[in-house]
């Protein structure tokens, strides 16, 4: 893919999410709003937060995420955009990837940036916004591109829940070392395996995921 | 010179024949006119033709060598147009031009102004796609075939929601492209087309 083509995409990708009528705010109303429901349900006993912290942040983060994948392709492929990107691309898969790479930055900054509000309603030390922080930014690229590739091969189901039934028990592993680092790192003990570990899924996501979405596509639009 | 060669083509979707033995020739300079009734397999037809799906059956030749949905010289060549208007409601018009019809197969325009005068859409730079009138998204949709020359137009319906004006500026355009060598595939549910050199094909 030329590098023109690419700042073309780019510009393009960025011009539709500005002018999205505040549709990125939902997935952030979402997390912050689950993260509230916890702490005013919960016993306010610091320590009970505290150990149940690192289960909801991965919880609220990941359903706030399944929002803005619901958008991912679904609007291209009704107006016909996808389908032409494909058949004009010289390189669909790298087109594929670079979407999903800008729409995944696009999605999480807001959502990272609320962070530090959530670890503080949850009574957590300021220490762990860091190693969260990476945690979170490497195990959510993972459920990105899984969903984005189960997202593409159920384009044509009109069953709005299929895609996140499926993908929710994929992020088993990822909540189970996700919320590792945040309860090792507020203990203060090293949490850089298991972040390299989750940095390691999504490389490897990375370089599944594409031919996965391509065939859903080329399947969806026969 | 170019050549497009439709052999015994087939289509079924499920157990359902769409459509079969559908064969043709075309050469530059000619046009081939799609008919047929609702459900007939028109779109399907030039889906195929386009590379978006598989036939069931048949061969399909591409300057005489056999075309699969991966040939890039096939795909280089083709400029194809669905029926639906391939638009992003968001952007404006010159947003459309500038950022999304590169990623569709056109070239950035050069002179815009040029190419909005051309398509009868000057002073609608800064209007949003959502706030134009359905004839005016068709004559924006189709200015992506004037922003890059390929020889083959594969059109489904192109003057749909056009006024008698902006028909006979397609069809003008359409005749141009033909009579400078190109080759034009085209639905229409039209009694008739006002072109020269036109095959027809019934499905």
């Amino acid at each position: 893919m030329l590098l023109s083509e690419l700042k073309t995409l780019y510009k393009l990708e960025w011009r539709q999410f500005s002018r999205s009528q505040g549709q990125w705010l939902f997935p952030v109303m979402l997390f912050i709003l689950v993260i509230v429901l916890f702490t005013v349900g919960i016993d306010p006993e610091a320590h009970r937060l505290q150990q149940m912290a690192p289960a909801v942040i991965w919880c609220a983060f990941l359903l706030s995420l399944l929002l803005a994948l619901d958008h991912m392709w679904r609007d291209d492929y009704q107006n016909g955009v996808l389908e032409q990107m494909l058949l004009h691309s010289e390189s669909p898969l790298q087109l594929l990837l670079h979407r999903v790479v800008v729409r995944w930055v696009l999605s999480i900054v807001p959502l990272l940036l609320c962070l530090p509000l959530a670890i503080s309603m949850l009574q957590m030390p300021m220490t762990i916004f860091m190693p969260s922080l990476l945690a979170l930014a490497a195990g959510s690229f993972v459920f990105w591109s899984l969903g984005s590739a189960l997202s593409a091969l159920t384009l044509n189901d009109r069953r709005p829940a299929l895609m996140s039934l499926l993908l929710l028990p994929m992020a088993v592993p990822i909540v189970i070392f996700g919320s590792r680092v945040i309860k090792q790192s507020a203990m203060g003990e090293s949490v850089s395996g298991l972040v390299l570990m989750l940095v390691g899924l999504s490389i490897l996501s990375l370089s599944i995921t594409p031919w996965i979405m391509f065939a859903g596509m080329r399947l969806n639009l026969d | 010179m170019y050549s497009l060669e439709a052999k015994n083509l087939s289509k079924w979707r499920d157990h359902y024949c769409v459509f079969t033995d559908v064969s043709f020739s075309l050469n530059s300079g000619e046009s081939l006119w799609i008919r047929g009734d609702n459900g007939a397999g028109k779109t399907s037809l030039i889906r195929i033709l386009a590379g978006l799906s598989k036939a069931n059956d048949g061969e399909l030749l591409w300057n005489n060598e056999s075309f699969l949905a991966d040939n890039s010289s096939y795909q280089g060549a083709l400029h194809y147009l669905s029926h639906q208007q391939t638009l992003i409601p968001h952007l404006t018009v010159l947003e459309s031009i500038q950022l999304l019809f590169p990623m569709l197969g056109a070239k950035a325009a050069s002179d815009i102004s040029l190419s909005l005068n051309d398509v009868g859409l000057a002073g609608f730079e800064q209007h949003k796609v959502q706030n134009l009138s359905a004839g005016q998204k068709q004559r924006l949709s189709l200015l992506r075939l004037l922003l890059r020359n390929k020889p083959l137009w594969i059109l489904d319906e192109p003057q749909s929601h056009l006024d008698r004006e902006g028909q006979a500026w397609l069809f003008d355009t359409i005749e141009r492209h033909i009579s400078n060598k190109g080759m034009v595939i085209i639905i229409s549910h039209a009694k008739d087309l006002p072109l020269t050199h036109v095959k027809s094909l019934d499905l």
